[in-house]
């Protein structure tokens, strides 16, 4: 990827949300290109989150049985 | 070699009301535009913002305007106009396709910086937000602030949702309350009385309420048919009394009764008569002399006496009929009630409904209402019918009402039961969409923190060096500004500066105009700066205009030095001492293009010209054949002052107290002491071999003797000055430029007058360059 000030910034984003777990790894793979693209319209971000979210519940209901 | 713009060519663009070709100098890394209001300036600014910007420029900034209406010029359609930038070899046309700028041309063009008086008073004393608008083209990550939008759109609709939700659940909890509320409020709360009562059978209550409906039609079917049967029989009574009042009519007109039989045979013959074939001839007797005619005419006067009795035979007739209708309907309705009542008892005898068995039907007194086979229609079964239809009319409002309850218990079970849906999934979709909001809006305060901690990276860099740059036009004055985001607020550029000792003031209230103007300009050079690239072109439109003019001596000086940063840097200014400074080497006039406008006409439009150096001048007049020996000892004069009052000024030299500090020649040639005159001199490195070195002292002396010239030739009228020779003119403008050119540096143009070592003045040059010994005055 082509370094410059938006793919940075990126890049910090990513690896802060990576550490506070808020989305999977597979979404956060594809999150860099995503920002420095601009393409993510509110409807993409609905679907990250939900995914996200789905994701962590399903993981603890599994964790619980 | 950067890209640098090398020419602009203009066609119907704002001020161009005629074709202009414009050249830059590509060799030199400054452009001055000079010229005085309304010469075209900013429509040659606009032309670079058009072509490299797409941008409409300073048209925009003026109230009223329509944008792609105004920029074109005077006389010319908007399909004419067109501007070709052309810049490293390469050609960029801009034109308006559809009201819009566009732009051919291969590749991008220059990077255009464009900075106007309008965005200077922005960038400092605006409203906050305003001011974040004029330096977000520079700041912004226009893709991570176009992910950030978008989450944040996500996140209201999130939380729209969350909010339709919790009212949708509020809403069914409030149904499901009042409901509970106007059962009595039993039971430990609404919502378990209301989980209870939708576990209701929907399907029983609907066969109950059905059944009840049944019979409630059963019913009233039977009441239509005896009611039926009621009126019919009341119209066959009536019907019976008109025709026996009709016969009792025609009985009493005796002769009428007894010339029925006649009047029916005369009736039948006068519809036979002029069908007979022997009109002369009696029909009867067959003999001749009675004829058909005749006849008929007889029989037409016959009947006309028995009109009277025709009429009440007419009208017996029709009573005759009506009666027999009467008749009929009156037993098809009698039938009718009792199938419609035997249909009822049939419901009756099979029903367990309560309101029915409370009747306690005695069947024996209907035997014909239950039988296989239907009964004949006679008075007798009429009169059981309807006894049985009375006896289970009695049920008919309970039945009703039974009716009416269940269907209203069905309904309030069917509102229970949604309203519990409701509850339970919007429950759960609040639960689910509060988680979501929460993940959204974590995502979000990480992106927000990242790009405040870069805008405000960017924000102190440019406070550190709008300081280094402010230093430069006001040494020693301390301003520093320091700029930062509002955290409360999306898209607001604060700033706090310091001035007299006195920290976090607001620049705008203590700061001069002058200090804001030139603060505008260094901020906005400071960014430029952060966000170059090698093809940036940076652009100033006639930004300062409340400077005095020492300070705008060292903004010159200080532009002139960042110019070093760009590609190019083009400067339009409608004040002359810039161009002065230019031209009297006061400035690198070397790296600096010097274009002077001349004023606008509609006829002419925008006039470009190049403004030429003082010596350079001054060279041309005197080699001129012939020459002008006015011109070359006027300005000959007038540059030797300009030379020596730089040297006076730089070494401090004592001149006459003047309310008025213009001073002669003499004088400013007196003012080098006997020290300091010996003692000047310019020494510049030359490639391979030693120093050049060039005594000011003998250059000094030998002007000295060629100085009152000027006045007997080039300032007034005297006859005296005709018997100077040529040669002697000559040779003052020679010893000036013989002075000049040791003086000025022959790379940059300037004369030595920056202390860069401490030890010598020297020229603008990087590395040593020309310096002028000594640095102070020995005297």
């Amino acid at each position: 990827m082509e370094q410059n000030p938006g793919s940075l910034l990126a890049q910090k984003v990513v690896a802060d949300l990576r550490k506070e777990r808020l989305l999977s790894a597979k979404q956060l793979d594809e999150l860099t290109d995503k920002l420095v693209s601009g393409s993510l319209k509110a409807e993409d971000w609905h679907l990250i989150v939900e995914i996200a979210v789905e994701a962590e519940q399903a993981k603890k209901n599994a964790e619980a049985n | 070699m950067p890209k640098r713009i090398e020419r602009l060519s203009l066609t119907g663009f704002r001020g161009a009301s005629t074709a202009v070709d414009i050249p830059f100098d590509a060799s030199k890394p400054i452009a001055l535009v000079f010229g005085e209001n309304g010469t075209g300036k900013s429509s040659i600014i606009d032309a670079i913002d058009f072509v490299c910007n797409k941008q409409y420029g300073s048209v925009e900034d003026r109230s009223g305007t329509t944008p792609k209406e105004h920029i074109v010029a005077l006389k010319f359609a908007s399909k004419d106009l067109r501007v070709a930038l052309q810049a490293d070899g390469q050609t960029w046309v801009g034109k308006l396709d559809k009201g819009s700028p566009s732009v051919s041309g291969t590749g991008n063009p220059p990077r255009a910086i464009i900075l106007r008086r309008s965005h200077i008073l922005k960038v400092i004393d605006d409203q906050p937000a305003n001011r974040y608008k004029v330096v977000q083209p520079f700041i912004a990550l226009p893709c991570i602030d176009s992910s950030e939008k978008s989450l944040r759109d996500c996140i209201l609709l999130l939380e729209k949702d969350l909010d339709r939700a919790a009212h949708a659940k509020v809403q069914a909890e409030k149904s499901l309350s009042d409901s509970w509320a106007a059962e009595g409020s039993h039971g430990t709360g609404f919502l378990v009385w209301a989980k209870e009562r939708s576990q209701g059978d929907a399907v029983a209550m609907k066969a109950s309420a059905a059944h009840a409906k049944e019979f409630q039609t059963y019913h009233e079917k039977a009441q239509s048919t005896v009611d039926a049967m009621g009126n019919s029989i009341k119209a066959r009574i009536d019907a019976d009394g008109k025709l026996q009042k009709a016969e009792q009519a025609v009985k009493d007109l005796d002769q009428a009764a007894q010339e029925s039989d006649l009047i029916d045979l005369l009736t039948q013959a006068q519809k036979y008569l002029p069908k007979y074939s022997h009109p002369d001839e009696c029909p009867l007797c067959e003999r001749p002399g009675i004829t058909v005619a005749a006849l008929l005419a007889r029989i037409t006067a016959r009947l006309s006496a028995m009109n009277r009795t025709i009429l009440l035979k007419k009208e017996l007739d029709s009573i005759r009929k009506m009666q027999h209708s009467a008749v009929v309907i009156a037993e098809t309705d009698r039938a009718g009630v009792i199938q419609s009542v035997r249909s009822l008892a049939g419901a009756l005898s099979k029903s367990n409904l309560a309101e029915v068995m409370t009747l306690r039907l005695d069947w024996s007194q209907y035997p014909n209402m239950r039988t296989e086979a239907a009964p004949p229609v006679n008075d007798e079964i009429v009169r059981e019918a309807q006894k049985l239809q009375l006896a289970a009319k009695a049920s008919l409002a309970s039945i009703r009402i039974k009716h009416d309850t269940e269907v209203r218990a069905l309904n309030q079970l069917g509102m229970i039961q949604r309203a519990v849906k409701e509850v339970e999934e919007n429950t759960k979709k609040a639960l689910d969409l509060e988680k979501n909001c929460k993940r959204a809006q974590a995502i979000l305060t990480i992106i927000e923190k990242h790009r405040k901690e870069y805008v405000d990276g960017i924000l102190t860099g440019i406070s550190t060096e709008v300081g280094n740059l402010c230093e430069k036009i006001h040494p020693g004055e301390g301003i520093k500004v320091r700029f930062f985001l509002d955290s409360k607020k999306r898209g607001s550029l604060e700033s706090l500066g310091e001035f007299g000792g006195e920290k976090d003031i607001l620049p705008q209230a203590y700061y001069s105009e002058s200090h804001l103007d030139t603060l505008g300009v260094c901020v906005f050079l400071a960014l430029a700066k952060q966000f170059r690239d090698e093809n940036t072109v940076v652009v100033l439109d006639d930004v300062v205009t409340s400077v005095d003019a020492p300070h705008m001596e060292r903004f010159m000086a200080m532009l002139m030095d960042e110019a070093a940063h760009f590609s190019q840097l083009i400067v339009a200014t409608h004040y002359r001492p810039w161009l002065e400074r230019f031209r009297h080497a006061r400035g690198p006039s070397a790296n600096v293009q010097l274009i002077h406008l001349a004023p606008w006409t509609l006829a002419r439009g925008i006039r470009p010209g190049g403004a030429k150096l003082a010596v350079q001048e001054l060279r041309e007049a005197a080699a001129a054949v012939p020459f002008d020996r006015q011109v070359v000892a006027s300005k000959a004069g007038v540059f030797l002052e300009s030379l020596l009052d730089q040297l006076a000024l730089l070494y401090g030299c004592k001149v006459a107290r003047k309310a008025d500090p213009s001073y002669t020649l003499g004088e400013l040639l007196d003012c080098f002491g006997k020290k300091l005159r010996p003692a000047l001199k310019c020494i510049t490195n030359v490639a391979g071999g030693p120093p050049k070195e060039a005594p000011i002292g003998p250059m000094l002396d030998g002007v000295t003797a060629f100085t009152w010239i000027r006045n007997q030739l080039g300032a007034h009228w005297n006859p005296s000055g005709f018997d100077i020779p040529d040669a002697d003119v000559l040779k003052f403008a020679q010893k000036t430029i013989e002075l000049a050119e040791a003086l000025i540096c022959a790379k940059c143009g300037a004369l030595p007058i920056k202390n860069k070592t401490g030890t010598h003045w020297q020229c603008r040059c990087a590395g040593e360059g020309l310096r002028l010994y000594p640095l102070e005055n020995p005297d």
